[in-house]
């Protein structure tokens, strides 16, 4: 046995390795093929260095053992190179299948192409003496016909693929190594030394090197630095096997009479080496194999670090874009991310992309990648039976958007995905999917994160009634657009005339309708030029920055009209929508904020005052002059009508005799039991003008009806209650007396709801209207009728009394009696 | 990527999936497919004037409203808008206008707008067709550009024109001769040429009509003899055809029998289609050694179906059309009362060994919606299990019954038949036409009466009326005037009926294609009226 054995051993312990990294991996065809290659390798090398220890049982089987692995390398790499350029195992890998071991056996039954070495003592040590004749150059022309068949398969796959030449460049400088070590064996200067084995290690890492390029495995598995110390240590220990003699002699020489300090000498030096020899395959291993993937975890590092500080959607799209970019050498990145409100996925990358239309929540495509629940290629898209669903419209978005790769962000359902285009040069490569991966899983969590902030980023900042910012918000820009300003800053409150009457008119739910369009309105309008948000109730408020007041006055007559359009086209008897409002401006009409909001709210209360349904903007001389006239305006609204009134009651007082002294009475007892109950003013005001109107309706029911004296038919009764009606469409024509309107409607309903006519109870019935109805009824009782006589005030009393909680509000039936019985109402009889 | 590129790129496994991943499906995944697609269909073609045209109004949402409000439509009912060839009424543009004739040359061609979504598909299809004619079984196929195709097809704007222009574009197949080449050629002329460059180059590929395909196998008859019909001087100066020659006719030789096409080339994949070809196939195969796969395509489906390995019936690709079928027995309520609805019944629904009618609506733009081809198939299976396969298999069986379509060449109706019986100034007071197979071709059966006087003046024997007829059906039609021109088919009897025999023949029983058990009952009243 020589020295030369430890070559063997290193090239056994570098198989092995790369082995156990390849067993570790996920197998496919090509890692199983390469995989055969080292278990050929192995043996031949594995044969060899048993062969030259002289293990048991012979040399000669050895010897064949190894002959077997030399062979079954050619077959073995041929089928990895078949493998590799995506072709099927064909009838050409069999023949030389078959070729190599008809071969291997032969040469194992008569050693005719190569006989086992003879085993000869020489005074140096153990020799092996091979014994050639021409018949080695058989077996040779065979290895070299082999590879000559190889290379012309690999030739016509380029022709046909031309980006496979750069993927095969490792393959031809491992075959030209495995050429040149088996013809430099020969060479004088490299007898006995197994430069042919040493070859087969340059192979086998070329060969590792194309597998890793198709990226199917994860190399940290093999590369550790422990690893590669082992490996710097046994390279150490090889050169010094090999070098030993002649550097004793050396250091011998140099150190003279120190000579005796030679081991330590040696133990420095080989430290050094292994030193060295570490660094330079750290290093190189880094640049060569590693170098990306420590970028990658770098760049997955501060991904990562980024997107969890970030809780706005649209930065963590930002950021996850720009991080693939800079990772990898794609054309385009798109994210698709579920909108489940419009129902669809709006696509974001590129601002080219922005044109293309978004993509819908039942797209096939979606519905593969929730289903698949991993990165997949386009291509594998293709071949399921989303594909052939997949709408041609959405086929050709993604056509046109070039994707090559798909990755799904879903955690427990999918909210969207990330669309790559092919790359610049090759395709995805494995750990640049595995990166993918881990940075989806980020992304998806920080796009969730980004989503509850959102939520709860609108709840805090949104009115949830109509969707726009709330007061609160508002105010908020307001100082940063206060803070920004550069020339001017112009404030508009918009607020809804009569927006209670029209709740009151048509419900709550019907009056939030309102709101909303309003909101729309008011949105649509003011547009990305300004800031639009819901105050209160009814109101609603305006920033337009840099906006002067002209344009902010021509902005609100827009937002004015569109409002007065909402009920415009509806039902006859439908209420108009108007809206005032008043504008304000820094630094025209205000000096800071404060002064700002303060001016607004005077400008939309001076707009209210002038009737309404106007745009006011801020003025001191407007505002005092407008005050009076508010004012005097305000006491004549009912002397403007009381004539008309007059002569309607009059025109019923014709038709029916009790109605006029009726009204005014049920004037007095209502307006008495609201002063009781301890009603404003205002509100006993209005109540009065309703009472006085409340029955105005029946000018449009037939007099026999009125005055009939026996008891009314079904189909009578229900003319009669077309009074109600009628009133309100009278009322509706005096503008200025609509407030009257709920009280009016709603003086026959009923306290447990089977009044008319919205047949609506309890306090969903306005105050008013309860007041109403028990002055009504009251005064109805102890009046003669023409189907009846009077009651005696407390058979009435009584009968309120008995109806308390059915017809009427209980509280107010105790209290009008206890108002009566007490003499603080008084009885008017006509 | 093209499917040249794929086959480059992408492992065989991958290539297959891609095409024929159809075959894998259960009924519950095709179904899923047919309904998805034919959603985007409802909402493009209700979105369009033609759909408009349709359906008027309507608003269509869901595959149950498509099938209660969406009427049964024939050409008819598309005529007026697709003939004007206007795109703005399409569900979608039109990337290529197919034509072809209608009824017979009685009216003008149809046309038919193809979409780019339809056209992708077509050619996704037939590569599909190409993968499975050229394997054994999944997976195993045979499919090179260096190949050689030749083909019996009419060029565009005909449909079939549409199959070596997908083969040229997605394979790059060497066609037998080229298109351009082919397209300045007439049929002969190009069936010649192919024939030629095919003893030099090889033919791997057969694609055709089944009576093309047949009619062109059989002019290899004129090889047989001492020189194949073929001058030796020429065949000298072109080596390999001699060689192909003379291996071809060695193995003929050494079996003992006449040089059949599969002596000369080895192919790889035959495809026919049109109709008749059940007739064709076992001679075809037995010329070939290769049993033919049948595909099904029109104007107006485009390529909607094809066999598969076994050859034991056809499956229709599910993103081609939506399908739907009406029952056999529903066709002859209908035929009794016009008025009567035909329910029709979807693919899931189908019952092996029932014949059904095709009902169409084709999906990716197309302009046919609920559309009646006029094809009758019948359910052989819902299942296959030499192939694996478990979806409905169908056979194509014939027209319907008012149409004779002989050998997929020439569609003849009632109108066809009564104007050439006006032009030709023939006394035939009433007729029965019939399909009839005779020695396993297809024939026009035409039972006539004439007029009793005109036995006395004219010169009344078989052989004049059948030239006569003949004469006019090819004026008429040309498909007819093809039928005998190109596959030099003569598909026309005569039989004269003695007078009186039709009047006593009952009236509901249909003139066109009756039935076998009613045509033997009018021969047996003339035979009863004889003795």
């Amino acid at each position: 046995m020589t020295r030369y054995v430890l070559v063997p051993v290193i090239c056994l312990s570098v198989y092995a390795f790369l082995l156990v990294s390849m067993s570790l991996s996920k197998k496919d065809r090509l890692i199983k093929s390469y995989i055969c290659v080292l278990i050929a390798m192995i043996l031949w090398t594995g044969g060899s260095f048993l062969m030259r220890i002289g293990m048991i049982p012979s040399i000669k089987f050895w010897y064949d053992i190894s002959i077997l692995g030399l062979l079954s390398c050619v077959f073995t790499l041929f089928s990895f190179v078949i493998v590799y350029i995506n072709k099927k195992i064909d009838l050409n890998c069999i023949v030389w299948f078959v070729i190599m071991m008809i071969l291997a056996i032969i040469n194992a039954y008569n050693g005719w192409f190569i006989p086992a070495p003879e085993l000869v003592e020489t005074a140096s040590g153990v020799k092996f003496i091979y014994t050639t004749t021409y018949h080695a150059y058989i077996l040779y022309a065979f290895s070299i016909v082999g590879a000559l068949n190889l290379c012309y398969r690999v030739i016509k796959s380029i022709n046909d693929n031309k980006e496979l030449i750069n993927e095969l460049r490792p393959l031809f400088i491992g075959i030209l190594s495995m050429l040149l070590g088996h013809l430099l064996y020969f060479l004088p200067v490299f007898k006995g030394f197994p430069i042919d084995i040493i070859s087969g290690i340059v192979m086998a890492i070329c060969m590792y090197y194309m597998v890793y390029q198709r990226k199917l495995f994860k190399l940290t598995l093999l590369v550790s630095k422990m690893n590669i110390q082992i490996f710097s240590f046994l390279c150490t220990i090889l050169i010094f096997v090999y070098s030993v003699e002649p550097l004793d002699a050396f250091i011998s020489l140099v150190l003279g009479k120190y000579s005796k300090y030679s081991a330590f000498m040696f133990a420095l030096l080989f430290t050094v080496v292994t030193y060295a020899i570490f660094k330079f395959f750290s290093s190189f291993i880094d640049k060569v194999f590693i170098k990306n993937e420590i970028r990658q975890n770098e760049a997955l590092r501060e991904y990562s670090l980024e997107v969890n500080k970030s809780l706005k959607i649209e930065d963590v799209i930002e950021l996850t874009i720009n991080n693939l970019k800079s990772v990898l050498d794609t054309n385009d990145i798109i994210i698709a991310l579920l909108d489940e409100k419009k129902g669809e996925y709006v696509l974001y990358g590129d601002k080219k992309y922005f044109a293309y239309p978004n993509i819908n929540d039942n797209s096939q495509v979606f519905k593969y990648l929730d289903n698949v629940n991993e990165c997949v290629s386009y291509a594998e898209f293709t071949r399921s039976i989303y594909y052939r669903s997949l709408w041609q419209k959405d086929k050709e978005y993604l056509i046109n958007l070039n994707i090559d790769l798909m990755v799904p962000l879903k955690e427990e359902k999918l909210i969207g995905a990330i669309l790559l285009s092919k790359k610049t040069k090759g395709s995805y490569k494995y750990d640049e999917i595995v990166y993918l991966t881990s940075l989806a899983s980020v992304a998806t969590i920080a796009i969730k994160n980004g989503r509850l902030y959102n939520k709860v980023f609108i709840e805090a900042t949104h009115d949830d009634l109509t969707g726009l910012y709330n007061r609160r918000f508002f105010y908020e820009v307001l100082e940063e657009s206060f803070e920004k300003m550069k020339s001017s800053l112009t404030m508009m409150n918009i607020s809804i005339d009569d927006f209670r009457l029209y709740n009151q008119l048509y419900g709550n739910s019907v009056g939030d309708d309102a709101l909303k369009k309003i909101a729309e309105i008011i949105k649509a309008t003011v547009g990305k030029k300004g800031f639009a948000a819901r105050s209160q109730g009814k109101e609603y408020l305006v920033l337009l920055p840099e906006y002067t007041v002209s344009q902010a006055i021509n902005l609100g007559e827009e937002i004015r009209k569109q409002i007065q359009q909402i009920n415009s086209s509806g039902t006859i008897n439908a209420k108009v929508l108007t809206a005032s409002i008043g504008i304000a401006n820094i630094p025209l009409n205000a000096s800071n904020i404060k002064q700002l909001i303060e001016c607004t709210d005077h400008a939309t209360f001076v707009a209210k005052k002038s009737g309404k349904n106007c745009i006011n903007v801020y003025n001191i001389d407007t505002i005092q002059s407008n005050d009076r006239k508010q004012a005097l305006k305000a006491s004549k609204i009912y002397s403007e009508y009381s004539n008309t009134i007059y002569a309607l009651q009059a025109a019923i007082d014709t038709k029916d005799h009790y109605t006029f002294s009726h009204s005014n009475n049920v004037g007095y007892y209502a307006t008495e039991l609201a002063k009781y109950y301890g009603l404003s003013e205002n509100i006993i005001e209005i109540i009065r003008e309703a009472a006085l109107l409340h029955d105005i309706g029946k000018i449009g029911i037939p007099e026999h009806i009125l005055n009939k004296a026996g008891r009314l038919t079904s189909d009578e009764y229900e003319i009669i209650k077309t009074h109600v009606d009628n009133s309100i469409g009278i009322i509706r024509h005096l503008p200025s007396l609509d407030y009257v309107i709920p009280a009016v409607v709603s003086h026959h309903e009923r306290w447990d709801g089977k009044g008319y006519p919205r047949k609506i109870s309890g306090n969903d019935i306005p105050l008013s209207g309860r007041i109403l109805c028990i002055a009504d009824c009251f005064d109805a009782m102890t009046s003669k009728r023409a189907y009846k006589e009077a009651y005696s005030v407390d058979k009435a009393l009584d009968e309120i009394d008995k109806q308390a909680n059915r017809q009427f509000d209980p509280e107010l039936a105790a209290l009008f009696i206890k108002l009566v019985k007490e003499g603080k109402i008084e009885l008017r009889f006509k | 990527m093209k499917f040249e590129e794929k086959l480059k790129c992408e492992g065989r496994k991958e290539v297959f999936d891609e095409y024929c991943s159809f075959m894998d499906l259960n009924i519950e995944e095709y179904m899923q497919i047919q309904k998805s697609l034919l959603k985007e269909q409802i909402l493009l073609f209700t979105n369009s004037k033609l759909g408009e045209s349709i359906i008027g109004n309507r608003k269509i949402e869901t595959i149950d409203d498509f099938r209660k409000y969406v009427p049964l439509t024939t050409y008819e009912d598309y005529a007026d808008i697709l003939l004007l060839k206007d795109d703005s009424y399409l569900p979608k543009e039109a990337s290529l206008w197919i034509e072809t004739t209608w009824e017979g040359g009685k009216h003008p061609v149809k046309v038919a707008p193809y979409s780019k979504g339809m056209i992708e598909t077509f050619f996704t299809n037939m590569c599909a067709c190409m993968l499975i004619a050229t394997g054994e079984k999944r997976y195993d196929f045979d499919v090179k550009k260096e190949y050689h195709m030749l083909y019996g097809l009419a060029p565009l704007p005909y449909a079939t024109g549409l199959l070596p222009l997908g083969l040229d574009n997605q394979i790059g197949v060497q066609l037998l001769p080229d298109v351009k080449t082919a397209n300045s050629m007439s049929f002969s002329e190009r069936n010649k040429l192919g024939f030629k460059q095919g003893l030099t180059e090889g033919i791997e590929y057969f694609f055709g009509l089944g009576s093309v395909t047949y009619y062109i196998s059989k002019s290899l008859d004129k090889m047989n003899g001492s020189s194949g019909g073929v001058e030796i001087g020429k065949l000298l100066r072109h080596p390999k055809r001699l060689f192909r020659l003379l291996r071809g006719k060695l193995k003929a030789k050494s079996e003992n029998r006449p040089l059949l096409p599969r002596d000369l080339f080895d192919l790889k994949g035959f495809v026919v289609a049109g109709t008749d070809n059940e007739l064709y196939k076992d001679d075809l195969e037995k010329m070939w050694g290769k049993r033919p796969l049948e595909i099904f395509a029109g104007t107006e489906p485009t390529l909607i179906g094809t066999e598969l390995y076994s050859r034991n019936g056809m499956i229709f690709f599910p993103d081609a059309c939506f399908y739907e079928f009406i029952l056999e027995e529903d066709l002859e309520k209908e035929r009794k009362n016009p008025d009567y609805k035909v329910p029709t019944y979807l693919m899931d629904e189908v019952v092996p060994n029932c014949n059904y009618e095709i009902v169409i609506s084709v999906l990716k733009g197309g302009a046919f919606m609920r559309y009646r081809v006029g094809d009758i198939y019948r359910c052989v299976s819902t299942y296959d299990r030499l192939d694996n396969v478990k979806l409905p298999m169908f056979k194509y069986i014939d027209r319907v019954k008012d149409v004779i379509d002989i050998a997929g060449f020439t569609r003849i109706t009632k109108n066809s038949i009564d104007e050439v019986i006006k032009l030709s100034h023939l006394d035939i007071v009433d007729y029965i036409a019939a399909k009839e197979i005779i020695d396993n071709r297809p024939y026009l059966h035409l039972y006539i009466e004439m007029d009793p006087k005109s036995v006395i003046s004219d010169a009344v024997c078989i052989t004049v009326i059948k030239d006569h007829l003949t004469a006019y059906f090819k004026f008429v039609d040309d498909d007819y005037h093809d039928l005998k021109k190109i596959l030099g088919v003569d598909p026309l009897i005569v039989t004269i009926l003695k007078n009186g025999t039709l009047s006593r023949y009952p009236e509901e029983i249909a003139r066109i294609n009756p039935s076998l058990h009613d045509i033997s009952r009018m021969l047996k009243y003339m035979s009863e009226a004889e003795s």
